[in-house]
């Protein structure tokens, strides 16, 4: 049906221009998106990073240093024995309350040449029998060890302290005992041992309970102690601010406009993920935390608001 | 001998039947995969360097292990590098072996030389020498099994003695587990206050648990006839028996487990990972394939396994297929087949417009299943399997296959026209054997010619070699017996068809339109013969294109190694920071997983949910269609934004098998000072580069972090005093101080009230909340407790930095990489970069002699840009390579075919019109250069000669017989245009279904396709205009020479 069309050469060219036009129409479409792909990826169409925020307090932080401790009681009494002997009778069982001056065995000198009468080993405190060293029947050196007693209602604490950190404890406003499963308790310090053990390198230092405490301690126990510095004012944050560049502290300042500008900062102490700041920040000023990528200095990031559903959730979870 | 076989039909009927029956065969007996099996090991040995700094580990016992590794050697095995990376905690040396290497082979070779360097070593070292299977491998095939009437653990211990051992005689697979999510295990936390204050190390438990396994057998004792055996039985036998276990003290005094810990039974959480199947928790069947190993063998061997048990299980269990990669390659194997076939229509179709007559296209037609199946047989004998890569090899055969039976048909048409006398079956013989005779040595020769183009390939890398090799012998395979069959099995054909209808003349079906471009076609060639300045136009126009082409277009497509494959499977990673337990992490990712299936309900067939952690678990999305890949891949990045404390990382998934290397986009190689000088520079870099916004993603090799250690120095003085006199206090029992924060320790499986029980000892996950709190480490010496405090000076110090060996040279280096879809500018943008950092330290260079603070002699320090993407760089360079080899083959022949060097120029001339068409047509069509293109290109210039060689021969011959130049250009390019049309058209439309890529798979050869049909298909419109035309000018110029 082409060859109707009476005019060749015409024809011919004007397929020829038809061939280039669409050439034509196809390799500026081609340019036209690769330019446009180039374009938009040239721009720096990323978008905005969300940052978390901490707000930036100022409140009383206190230097703490943990120490573990041993629960001794204040009556730590051992019994010997007066003469050498066999034991006749013993009065009383492990774990006994008795009152000072109670038998607590009695001993029979077993000497051929004469015939002596028992002597009554007597309790030299009041207190509970928590070892007893004889039944009726052992024979005994006179210094041999009979029994030992301690009185359990009367507890002290013992930690050993290095010298280095004796200053500190000198200093410590409170001293608290850690518990498991029951509420801390305050503590008093009672006496500092004035010499260093040679072989340790501490010194001891005595801890009393409070008057009329219910805590469940066992003499012989041991027990975590934490040691609280004097407070004082402090500016602290969050501690996964902190971003090191060059090695030297800094964090990011979430400013006006939803800035974000780096900022150097000189840190303290730490404790648990809030850190102390001494120099460089200023009560109220809000830095970031956390943030879903990478920021440059003066860029523009959104803030993030913890959606209320999620919040109630993700407490919820971990019940389950 | 052709004569002979041509009068005994019956005979090449049987032959040709016999071969086909057998190509059918050998077809199912042919292992279907994704990929050619090319392979390529990777081995991994790992040691913990105990107190030594990387540079003293690296000088003392490293640098042998390295060198002795660089040396492995074998028939079978070479080594492509060897990687060494040294921590402070850990060191590992990274062997990768060249492709094709034995996985198998490669771990005995490593482990033999490792256990070899093992006794070098202090024995707490020697103990901690491992070596494994880097595993690269990313496909799995998992399975849920699930009942309404039982619960978890009641199917478990139904399915789990069948299944089991049959697994693991799965040769393929490197791993089968049937996990079960709520098994039980024993959980030992030990009171460290308790077994402190007893005297009592942690490791006595261990001890007492690993004891109370053993049993005692007594022997035998005989009375008279018979004889009994004397058994001790084991004191621990149930759970509470467990539970008195007596733990030995320091002193010799006994406890009661249950005294110094707390003994738990039951599903840990910490150390679980739980599965879920569309929010029902399953037992799942995990089975990863070993490097190498054949995915979808392994698939399809468990699932035969799970088919096979299914009836012996209660008829209330039941099992889900989840992800099954064999599915997958199956379908992708299935839609190239398809191809293939649509390939093969399509060259007929065209063979059908062109001959018309039914009887004579399908003699032609005939040529392609046969030499398809011929290829079959010999795929099978080189063991190859169908993939990809080989099926679209085939795929590409099959245009250019029918080729050589259109040539000896044509022939024996134009004898049989030529002498219509000849009606005896005797001169009909005679004749088509002429035919085929005149024919036969150019058949031959030209095929052999395409072939050998290949050739060069075999002298590439084997990263080429191994993606490529398929293609290139399925090719060849099916290629070269189409001469063959066009030689022995078309003339028989013919001749029957001869003695039984003499009319067999070709009926053009698109007659009108070939005419009408046939007289088009020769009025613009006329013109262009005649008028001297269009054809200073068109020749200008050719070579502008060229330039374009080659100058502009080409370097700017983007590099790729092989296109991407189209999935199903969309993963989502969930990272959270905040949570921190397992069951948080779980709740998190079931609230996605729900939104994502009430929202997209009709996109998400089902969906696939592993938590691995308290912080990250895995979400996959089977989607319904493939189709909506993109939009629901966006939908789905809009919907889950990133918090600032929980992340999500969506992309496709598939489950392919081929490791092809990843490499950074930017590389910065830093020299001189010390390590950690260089290591310091690095950290710079990266964030000047973060900074500047150039690169987000950058990281330092070996690692720019420099963690903080936990440094317990000794105060010797003390030590030495104390550990005297006190047995408990020694170095040695400070390291259980480490698994006071590690995660739990696995100690041994138990058999208690006859169920296996797994048992762990885990510490307190809250004992040492702060580094402060090791201080306050109590350590019991005499009657007094004293803080880890008063021993020990207490802080925090920077590790020391890693080191990084590459083949034996020490290394530092910064690589960055760029978000996909900024991948388009990443040579911009690492112009940029190096600008930016060559400047920067510049500036810091300065800056230092000014007296900046800086700690970091920058002046000593110097940086280079080594390539990147060096693999790919030498793979295509190397193909380049390969491409000017195979143009210089292709000359050679032509030389000895024609003698001239002008014509050998003119016929040549095709070449250069392939590659810009080529070049275009990948350019519009947005696609890659990759292997695949620059193989295609490779094709295309032994296929695009031909037309060029039958234009010019023939116009030798006209002009021998005194015909003028421009008359001689005219006849040639009438009488040739068909066949030229026919063939060309033939190859490209069979390769248009590849190029347009439609089907999952098909995307990996749509470079190729799109290079070929583009490239084949304005070559030949250019050789149809060009070639006459300048062939022409020779001779006319050759003739008034010889007039003078």
């Amino acid at each position: 049906m082409f060859l109707q069309i009476d005019c060749k050469g015409h024809y011919v060219r004007c397929l020829w221009v038809r061939k280039y036009r669409i050439t034509l129409v196809f390799g500026s479409l081609a340019l036209f998106s690769v330019s446009c792909t180039k374009s938009s990826t040239n721009e720096d169409g990323k978008t905005k990073a969300t940052v978390f925020v901490d707000q930036v307090k100022s409140s009383t932080f206190r230097e703490e240093i943990l120490y573990p401790g041993r629960v001794l009681s204040e009556v730590m009494a051992s019994v010997k024995a007066p003469s050498a002997g066999r034991v006749t009778r013993v009065y009383h069982h492990v774990g006994d309350a008795v009152q000072r001056g109670t038998p607590l065995v009695s001993i029979k000198n077993l000497d051929p040449g004469f015939v002596y009468s028992a002597v009554m080993v007597r309790a030299p405190v009041s207190g509970r029998i928590w070892q007893l060293a004889v039944t009726s029947g052992t024979e005994l050196n006179a210094g041999d060890k009979v029994a030992s007693l301690i009185d359990p209602d009367k507890l002290e604490i013992r930690v050993e302290v290095p010298a280095s950190d004796l200053e500190k404890v000198e200093e410590a406003s409170d001293i608290i005992l850690l518990r498991e499963n029951h509420e801390n308790l305050s503590l008093s310090k009672a006496h500092v041992s004035p010499m260093v053990d040679l072989q340790t390198g501490t010194s001891t230092c005595v801890l009393k309970l409070p008057e009329n405490s219910e805590a469940k301690l066992l003499p012989g126990q041991l027990v975590s102690i934490k040691i609280l510095g004097p407070p004082r004012q402090a500016i602290t944050i969050n501690g996964d601010a902190i971003k090191y560049r060059r090695g030297i502290p800094h964090v990011q300042l979430f400013e006006e406009g939803s800035v974000v500008k780096l900022h150097e900062v000189k840190v303290g102490l730490n404790r648990g993920d809030k850190v102390e700041i001494l120099e460089g920040l200023v009560d109220g000023q809000k830095v970031v935390v956390r943030s879903t990528k990478y920021i440059s200095d003066g860029e523009e990031v959104v803030l993030y608001v913890e959606p209320e559903v999620i919040k109630a959730k993700t407490e919820k979870s971990p019940a389950r | 001998m052709l004569e002979k076989i041509y009068s005994s039909p019956l005979r090449v009927y049987v032959a040709t039947a016999i071969i086909g029956l057998l190509g059918i065969a050998l077809s199912f007996k042919l292992p279907v995969s994704l990929f050619p099996d090319a392979s390529k090991a990777a081995i991994t040995v790992g040691v913990d360097p105990g107190s030594m700094t990387p540079e003293m580990f690296e000088s003392t016992y490293g640098n042998t292990l390295e060198s002795q590794l660089r040396a492995i050697n074998t028939k079978s095995l070479k080594v492509e590098k060897v990687e060494a990376t040294y921590d402070t905690r850990h060191v590992s040396f990274d062997v990768s072996f060249e492709w094709g290497s034995d996985g198998d082979e490669a771990k005995k070779e490593v482990q033999t030389i490792a256990n070899a360097f093992a006794s070098t070593l202090p024995a707490d070292m020697r103990d901690t020498l491992w070596v494994w299977r880097s595993q690269s491998n990313t496909g799995f095939l998992a399975l849920s099994f699930f009942s309404e009437k039982r619960t978890a653990v009641e199917t478990y211990d139904l399915i789990e003695p069948v299944l089991q051992p049959k697994f693991s005689q799965v040769p393929d697979a490197e791993r089968v587990v049937l996990y079960n999510p709520s098994s039980e295990q024993i959980t030992v936390t030990p009171k460290l206050l308790t077994l402190l204050s007893l005297g009592i190390q942690a490791e006595a438990i261990k001890t007492a648990i690993l004891d109370s396994k053993k049993s005692y057998g007594g022997g035998t004792v005989k009375f008279g006839e018979s004889s009994i055996s004397v058994v001790v039985p084991r004191a621990v036998n149930g759970f509470e028996d467990f539970k008195q276990l007596p733990v030995k003290s320091a002193s010799g005094k006994s406890f009661p487990l249950a005294q110094l810990a707390k003994v738990e039974k039951g599903p840990n959480p910490e150390l679980g990972r739980s599965f879920k199947t569309s929010g029902f928790s399953s037992l799942i069947i995990f089975a990863s394939p070993k490097p190498g190993g054949n995915i979808k063998r392994m698939s399809e061997d468990i699932l035969a396994i799970v088919k096979e048990s299914q009836p012996s299980f209660p008829e209330d269990i039941q099992y889900k297929i989840l992800v099954d990669p064999s599915e997958f390659i199956r379908d992708s194997i299935k839609n190239v087949a398809f191809e293939v076939g649509l390939a093969a229509f399509l060259a007929v179709f065209v063979l059908f417009l062109f001959i018309g007559r039914l009887q004579n296209v399908i003699t032609a037609a005939i040529e392609i299943p046969l030499s398809m199946l011929l290829a079959f047989i010999l795929m099978y004998f080189f063991g190859m399997n169908l993939n990809l890569i080989s099926l679209g090899g085939l795929a590409l055969a099959a245009g250019m296959n029918v080729d050589a039976s259109v040539v000896v048909m044509e022939n024996i048409f134009r004898h049989v026209a030529e002498n219509p006398s000849a009606k005896s079956f005797k001169q009909r013989l005679a004749l088509v054997t002429l035919a085929v005779r005149e024919v036969q040595v150019p058949l031959i020769s030209s095929t052999l010619s395409s072939l050998l183009v290949f050739a060069p390939l075999a002298a590439t890398s084997a990263l080429t070699y191994a993606v490529l090799g398929d293609l290139a012998k399925a090719i060849i395979f099916s290629h070269g017996f189409s001469a063959f069959v066009a030689i022995i099995l078309v003339p028989t054909i013919r001749l029957q068809m001869l003695s039984r209808n003499s009319d067999v003349k070709e009926r053009v079906l698109i007659q009108k339109p070939l005419d009408f471009f046939e007289t088009r076609y020769l009025a613009f060639l006329k013109r262009i013969l005649v008028t001297k300045a269009l054809r200073r136009v068109w020749y200008f126009g050719i070579v502008a294109l060229f330039a374009v082409g080659v100058g502009v277009l080409l370097p700017s497509l983007p590099k790729q190694l092989l296109g991407e494959i189209d999935s199903d499977w969309l993963t989502m990673r969930i990272h959270s920071q905040k949570s921190k337990y397992f069951k948080e992490m779980e709740s998190i990712s079931d609230e996605v997983e729900n939104d994502i299936l009430k929202k997209y309900p009709d996109q998400i067939a089902y969906t696939f949910m592993q938590v691995d952690n308290e912080s990250s678990s895995r979400l996959m999305l089977r989607l319904k269609k493939k189709s909506q890949m993109n939009t629901l891949l966006e939908s789905l990045e809009k919907d889950f934004e990133d918090t600032p404390f929980v992340s999500y990382r969506v992309h496709p998934w598939n489950p392919s098998e081929l490791s092809l290397p990843n490499p950074p986009h930017f590389l910065v190689e830093v020299n001189g000072a010390t390590q950690s000088d260089r290591i310091a520079l690095v950290r710079e870099m990266v964030f000047e580069l973060r900074e500047k916004r150039l690169y987000d993603r950058a990281w330092g090799q070996p690692s720019e972090h420099i963690a903080d250690a936990l440094q317990l120095k000794p105060r010797q003085e003390l030590f030495d005093s104390i550990s005297m006199n006190s047995s408990s206090v020694s170095v040695a029992s400070l390291s259980g101080l480490s698994h006071m924060i590690s995660s739990p320790q696995y100690v041994t499986s138990i058999d208690l009230d006859k169920k296996d029980y797994m048992t762990y000892i885990q510490f307190e996950k809250d004992l040492v909340k702060h580094p402060d709190d090791f201080g306050a480490f109590p350590l019991v010496v005499g009657e007094k407790v004293i803080p880890l405090r008063a021993l020990f000076d207490v802080s925090i110090v920077k590790d020391d930095p890693s080191i990084w060996t590459f083949n034996g040279r020490l290394k530092t280096e910064l690589r960055a990489k760029l978000d996909k879809k900024d991948e388009p500018i990443k040579r911009e943008r690492r112009v940029e970069a190096i600008a930016h950092l060559n400047d920067w330290l510049n500036s810091k260079k300065l800056g230092r002699e000014t007296g900046s603070e800086d700690t970091i002699p920058y002046s000593k320090l110097s940086i280079e840009f080594p390539e990147p993407e060096v693999e790919l760089k030498d793979a295509i360079s190397q193909l380049t390579t390969a491409t000017l080899l195979s143009l210089l083959m292709i000359a050679c022949i032509l030389f000895f075919q024609f003698g001239s060097l002008s014509e050998l120029l003119v016929v040549m001339m095709a070449i250069p019109f392939g590659i810009i068409g080529a070049s275009f047509s990948l350019f519009v069509f947005g696609s890659y250069l990759s292997l695949n293109s620059v193989l295609g290109i490779i094709l295309l210039n032994g296929i695009s000669v031909a037309n060029s060689i039958l234009l010019v021969d023939f116009m030798n011959r006209l002009s021998r017989e005194g015909v003028s130049a421009e008359e001689a250009a005219l006849t040639a390019s009438r009488k040739r245009l068909r066949p030229i049309l026919m063939t060309s058209l033939t190859t490209v439309l069979g390769m248009m279904p590849i190029a347009f890529g439609l089907g999952q798979g098909a995307k990996v050869l749509q470079p190729l396709g799109i290079a070929v049909s583009g490239g084949l298909g304005l070559s030949m419109l250019l050789t149809l205009f060009t070639v006459p035309v300048l062939h022409a000018s020779i001779i006319s110029r050759r003739l008034k020479r010889a007039k003078i």
